[in-house]
């Protein structure tokens, strides 16, 4: 058995000896050190940036503005979208956007230089709400490109909502709103770039190394075969590191100097120059029927893109797939869009847009559940989606669908909860539960991987994938199912893992897909390679391919165990030949893409479950409240590696708990971790149980689907239900700081 | 290149101040301003000098008849010191209250004050102690309390080449049931959204209420103080006294957009206190 085993991590001695060299610890002697210029102020229109004070410091060597880019500066993911200015053009769009690049051979000339940088501005009227920004007359944050402000709309129609409102028993109406969010990886981005054999190389750290590559290509307008992206070990990333950061910077300044050099952002460039998580302000109208049944939902979402589109279209999707929670819902509408402001841009974070919409729907089962008296968990199983039954976009699910699995799970750990929970005097208490469903992969669009095992005759067996690994395990669970499905030891894989000159594309780390999807494009590598290998032993063992065994890199009849050969043996037989025992494998899960006016289709080949539990105690006179016990259940098909996916929900419970308690970005106020909080290890109550469901996945290798984005959605779901039922008042925007919770709690307390 | 020197004697360290060097101790607050310095404004200075190892400034005496805490006297030290827990009990609750386990082991209570944050844990207990710095400089040595030395937010009157020796601490509150308490957005690591150290006696002739967080610079609250004197103890004191220290905070500060939260807050933390502290008269640790 290997799937289900937790070995050793991938580079997990590594990281307990401290001999890693992540993307910030990039750069060799002598290497030229890159830093960016960047706005104060913002919205304003560029008139003149004076670079002759700058050039004057001792050290440097050229700076750079958005004029020399030889090739396209409009970045971003989605081609539709591209409208990032690496370097800002004729407008700074948001405060932290970098207007020149100074490249100089110390870190503090470079820094003094770009502070010396004289930039003319004609400050500009900017729009910094997202809802005021769609109203009419609003300034406009790309005068130059668009008429208005709106980045993305999605529209989601089923059935008659308003008809089925009108013959709701209980109809519940009410506003949420989240916060800007900071995804506090540990490292913060970097990397470095040089030139070799007359050919530009970037290491970093990145989700996706081969879309840097890409993007590369245009930036610099060089031929991709001109280019050799690789990953450097990345130390955390959450979705903040899937548009690029550092590579156009590195690659400009390396391929124009032809001199390696290297760039490290500061945490407060972190804060300002990297995508944060869209704050969200949603309007639900939800309606049950007497016997608890949910008849309809109304949804009202507005989300803040910020200056760019980064990955906005997707999130603005996939908000609005999952808006309704995992339920049946009969009648849906949902209007999701997303507005440019002058904030720093949004993009990927951990949830896409879910977590976010994940507050809302739970805070409306929670009012609607207290309407018609019943147990906001009991009213979740009545709800709880089930095979055949369809989702919003008309999707029909019809295996792995895990949900009444993960609630019964929680039910017994509920009631005790229940029972144990008293408020005395200062304190009150409560339980709370969320729940959540989450499309894995990426939304109604194609999102294929790919990936190749070679056997070496020497009896190395190499993993080939373009998936970056970023602190979540990936390079650990790859190697566990091309193990299995070869059916040798696991630490006997090799990985070459993303690395544009050795691996093939497999998309990026994001939307919880690489175990589902690049798992899957393992599995079918290794069975590819299995067939050419046995195809060899047809004729050394003369024996029909229906007889072979392989396990352990032998292969025998059926039968015969004692007379087995070594794989090696057909492995040489191919080399001889002159040929390679590699084989590939990809895997694309299939879709159907959304209709452009109703939303209908099946967007994702699989979706992952889960519930949680939060139990709470708010100190009356101060709003301080404390998680004193969490509980999980996560349905994610087949657990390859168990403690691996326990760690993921165990952190994915801490940066819930942060965005309901503390995590709050405010462009100005909080640019580095003096002010903004994250949940230490003393915010953490104890997680358990922590529940693994296993509804098997048929599509994904071994049964798994996905649990990278999942942990964290049902979390501050749960801990806002519990907060609320402290109170006895719904707690519908986040963070829950205490001032919101004096405020939420009035004159008379709880 | 800086210059770092780890100064042996005071009279080296000085020296070394009165030739431009800046002090440093923990550096937990320091290297943050050295940091952004460097990041985003002038040069910084070249010369800094450790203080952290004088013999002065790491003594630790609170049963003499002049109880004294060392400038260097880290708050781990504080938090964890028995003498320091039986006889100033609010200084050991609020080291324990200040970052982490690995700040503690650094900062320094001299450093919290000269930094003279108006959220600074170390400073609300020590003007509740009845804290005196002693300061020397090359002129000699002087000695002044340590709500007039803090003149305001992060700021103090020191000069450049002062250095804090250490605190003086009122012998009459020693021993007396003594409470610090800390409200923050987050349960460890995190500057106080308000804190409070009270001291009592049980005759209650010289109470102590110090609230931090809330003014720009430290202060006794007086009016609090002197009601607690007259009054009679039990709770309907304790709940007058929170309403006189949150009217203090509105006369002082104004209705500022955190008011709303604070005034209440300051009342209810107040009174809270001073009920743990009475508590504490009335069941003195060592019978519980």
């Amino acid at each position: 058995m290997i799937i289900g085993e937790s070995p050793a991590r991938v580079g997990a001695l590594e990281r307990v000896l401290g001999s890693v060299r992540f993307g910030a610890d990039q750069g060799e002697q002598g290497d030229l050190v890159l830093v960016c210029a960047r706005a104060e102020r913002a919205p304003a229109r560029i008139d003149a940036i004076d670079v002759t004070r700058a050039l004057s410091v001792p050290g440097v060597v050229r700076i750079f503005t958005a004029a020399d880019i030889p090739g396209v500066n409009r970045l971003g993911i989605i081609a539709s979208t591209k409208d990032q200015e690496f370097l800002a053009e004729e407008y700074i769009r948001h405060r932290g956007q970098a207007f020149a690049l100074v490249a100089a051979e110390t870190e503090k000339a470079a820094r003094k230089a770009a502070r010396l940088i004289d930039v003319a501005v004609t400050e500009l009227e900017g729009v910094f709400d997202p809802r005021e920004a769609l109203a009419e007359g609003a300034p406009l944050v790309h005068p130059d490109k668009k008429s208005d402000n709106l980045m993305n709309r999605r529209v989601i129609k089923k059935g008659d909502v308003e008809e089925a409102l009108a013959r709701s028993a209980v109809v519940h109406e009410a506003e949420y709103t989240t916060s800007f969010i900071e995804h506090a990886a540990l490292e913060t981005e970097g990397g470095r770039a040089w030139i070799e054999d007359g050919r530009l190389i970037v290491k970093a750290c990145t989700q996706n190394a081969h879309y840097d590559h890409a993007e590369l290509a245009k930036f610099l307008a060089l031929d991709p075969d001109r280019i050799r992206v690789i990953q450097a070990e990345t130390g955390g990333a959450f979705g903040g590191k899937l548009d690029v950061s550092v590579q156009p910077y590195l690659g400009l300044a390396a391929w124009l100097l032809k001199r390696p050099v290297r760039m490290t952002y500061t945490r407060e460039e972190t804060f300002l120059g990297t995508g944060k998580r869209h704050p969200f302000w949603m309007r639900y109208v939800s309606g049950a029927d007497r016997d608890g049944r949910l008849t309809a939902m109304k949804i009202d979402l507005v989300g803040d893109t910020g200056a760019f589109a980064s990955y906005g279209m997707a999130v603005c999707t996939r908000a609005a797939v999952h808006a309704t929670g995992p339920y049946f819902v009969p009648n849906v509408l949902v209007d999701c869009r997303l507005a440019y402001t002058n904030n720093p841009w949004t993009g990927a974070m951990r949830g896409f847009g879910v977590p976010q919409v994940a507050v809302a729907h739970e805070g409306q089962m929670n009012a609607l559940a207290d309407k018609l008296g019943m147990d906001p968990l009991q009213f979740r199983l009545i709800n709880a989606l089930r095979p055949r039954q369809a989702t919003a976009t008309g999707q029909v699910l019809t295996q792995s669908v895990g949900l009444v699995k993960c609630l019964e799970a929680l039910r017994p750990t509920y009631e005790q909860w229940l029972s144990d929970s008293r408020s005395r005097p200062g304190i009150c208490s409560g339980v709370g539960v969320g729940a959540m469903f989450y499309g894995i992969g990426n939304t109604g669009v194609k999102n294929p991987s790919s990936g190749q095992v070679e056997w070496r005759p020497d009896g190395t067996i190499i993993l080939y994938t373009g998936a970056a690994e970023i602190g979540q395990g990936s390079d650990t669970a790859l190697r566990q199912v091309t193990a299995a499905r070869l059916k040798v030891d696991p630490s006997r894989i090799t990985l070459v893992r993303a690395d544009t000159d050795l691996t093939t594309d497999a998309g990026a780390t994001s939307a919880s897909r690489q175990t589902y999807i690049s798992g899957r494009a393992a599995f079918n590598a290794a069975a590819a390679l299995e067939g050419m290998i046995l195809a060899e032993f047809e004729e050394l063992l003369e024996a029909d391919r229906a007889d072979l065994e392989m396990s352990d890199g032998i292969v025998w009849v059926k039968g015969s165990p004692q007379m087995g050969r070594p794989v090696e043996e057909a492995v040489r037989r191919i080399v001889d030949r002159g040929g390679v025992a590699k084989a590939a494998g990809d895997f694309d899960p299939i879709t159907v893409p959304l209709h452009a006016e109703t939303g209908q289709g099946s967007p994702y080949g699989t979706y992952a479950f889960a519930a949680q539990l939060a139990m709470v105690e708010v100190t009356r006179w101060s709003g301080n409240v404390e998680v004193k016990r969490m509980a999980a259940a996560h349905d994610v098909g087949r657990a390859v590696h168990p403690k691996a996916v326990e760690g993921q929900i165990c952190g994915g419970v801490m940066m819930g708990l942060g965005m309901a308690l503390m995590e709050e970005f405010v462009p100005g106020l909080h640019e580095n971790f003096e002010n903004y909080h994250i949940p230490t290890i003393k915010d953490m109550p104890e997680i358990d149980p922590v529940i693994i469901v296993e509804e098997p996945e048929e599509t994904g290798p071994f049964g798994a689907k996905g649990v990278g984005e999942p942990a964290l959605i049902p979390s501050a779901p749960a801990i806002a239900g519990a907060v609320s039922r402290a109170l006895g008042r719904s707690m519908r925007h986040m963070p829950m700081s205490l001032e919101r919770v004096m405020e939420a709690m009035g004159e008379d307390g709880c | 290149m800086s210059r770092f020197v780890t100064a042996r004697s005071l009279d080296g360290a000085l020296d070394e101040v009165s030739h431009g060097a800046r002090i440093i101790a923990g550096g937990t607050d320091f290297m943050i301003h050295v940091r952004r310095e460097r990041l985003f404004g002038d040069e910084p200075s070249h010369a800094f000098v450790d203080v952290s190892r004088l013999e002065e400034l790491n003594r630790l005496d609170l049963s003499s008849d002049l109880p004294f805490v060392g400038a260097a006297v880290t708050f781990r030290r504080l938090e964890t010191s028995p003498e320091v827990r039986s006889l100033y009990g609010a200084l050991a609750q609020c080291a324990a209250t200040v970052g982490s386990v690995q700040i503690r082991t650094l900062a320094t209570i001299g450093g919290n004050a000269a930094n003279a944050s108006p959220a600074a844990d170390g400073v609300t207990a020590l003007v509740a102690l009845g804290a005196r710095a002693k300061i020397v400089s090359p002129e000699g040595t002087r000695t002044e309390r340590l709500e007039e030395l803090i003149t305001g937010p992060n700021r103090t009157n020191l000069s450049p080449e002062e250095i804090i020796v250490g605190f003086e601490l009122d012998r009459s509150v020693r021993g007396t049931a003594q409470v610090f308490r800390k409200i923050g957005r987050r349960q460890a690591v995190v500057i106080a959204r308000l804190n409070v150290a009270v001291c009592l006696g049980r005759d209650l002739s010289d109470p102590r209420v110090v609230v931090g967080s809330c003014f720009p610079s430290p202060r006794r609250l007086s009016a609090v103080e002197a009601l607690l004197a007259s009054g009679s103890p039990g709770p309907t004191l304790w709940k007058e006294a929170g309403l006189v220290a949150s009217k203090e905070f509105v006369m002082v500060c104004g209705w500022r957009a955190s008011a709303s939260y604070k005034t209440p807050v300051t009342a209810a933390l107040v009174t809270h206190a001073l009920e743990s502290a009475w508590e504490q008269v009335e069941v003195p640790d060592d019978h519980r």
